[in-house]
């Protein structure tokens, strides 16, 4: 079975399955990581209908080079991770609509990492109030 | 001598020209559309730039005149089919889900419009905010 974590953005809350099968480092290394509370959470200005927020952890210098499964969509309730191993970083985007990685100058391939499980709609709602309402705060932590 | 446009943001005022030689008819129609007060959002896949959708300015069958696919910083760009006009403050295209897209780039801000541009910048981070496009009168 799946490890499960929570998200949790502006007080809604969803589970998401890791896809340990198309990512299994990064999953791993994530949930390693976990929690990681009150990150600052933007709405992205190239990919679309995602958020973003960028995380930093000394055990992320260990992340693969390479996306372990190289993905430019963006599906809804899908979080999806672009890699930093040389900063110890990991950028992780979330779709609440249609989204596709792209940088100024083009697509850009990303690992994909989680998939929400059940209504999301409330989190969806809250992920878009970022693009009116301006950044707020995320919190990952592992789902009992 | 050429028509000026003032813009107000988050308490900060620019003034651009209007490119009426480049792009006449979208000149015109933006002088007579003016005043535009309108919800200013940081667009979502176009990069570094902040846009309106003004209804005034919604036409699908108006003509594209000094078509742009990118917008250079300063710049003010108008996609007919939408009424939407994009302000760029860094590099930025016109984008959808679907790929790239063209746009009329009809003003230019003169002048030092940094602080204007920040307050652009900033609706990414702080959210919606309200945009006064009027007629600036020598």
């Amino acid at each position: 079975m799946s490890r499960r974590i929570e998200v949790e953005v502006a007080g809604a809350r969803n589970t998401f399955s890791l896809l340990e099968e198309w990512a299994p480092r990064v999953t791993a290394i994530l949930w390693d990581a976990l929690p990681l509370e009150d990150q600052v959470l933007r709405h992205g200005k190239l990919s679309g209908d995602a958020c973003f927020l960028v995380v930093e952890h000394p055990s992320f210098t260990q992340l693969p080079e390479r996306n372990e499964l190289a993905v430019t969509s963006i599906y809804k309730g899908y979080m999806v991770a672009n890699l930093h191993p040389e900063r110890g970083s990991m950028e992780l985007l979330i779709s609440y609509g249609l989204g596709e990685y792209r940088w100024p100058d083009g697509r850009r391939y990303v690992t994909p990492v989680a998939e929400i499980e059940g209504d999301g709609s409330a989190l969806y709602a809250a992920l878009l109030r970022t693009w009116n309402e301006g950044q707020t705060k995320i919190t990952l932590r592992r789902s009992a | 001598m050429a028509k000026k446009i003032e813009l107000s943001l988050d308490g900060v005022t620019a003034t651009a020209v209007l490119h009426e030689q480049e792009a006449p008819k979208t000149a015109q129609k933006v002088w007579d559309a003016l005043p535009i007060d309108e919800t200013l959002r940081h667009v979502r896949w176009s990069g570094s730039a902040g846009y309106i959708l003004a209804p005034a300015l919604r036409d699908p069958s108006f003509p594209l005149e000094n078509r742009v696919s990118y917008y250079i910083p300063l710049t003010l760009n108008l996609k007919p089919e939408h009424g939407e006009v994009a302000i760029s403050y860094g590099p930025a295209q016109a984008r959808d889900g679907t790929g790239n897209g063209w746009a009329t780039h009809f003003a230019t801000l003169e002048g030092d419009a940094t602080a204007f541009l920040e307050a652009v910048a900033r609706a990414q981070h702080e959210g919606k905010k309200q945009l006064v496009i009027k007629r600036k009168e020598s």
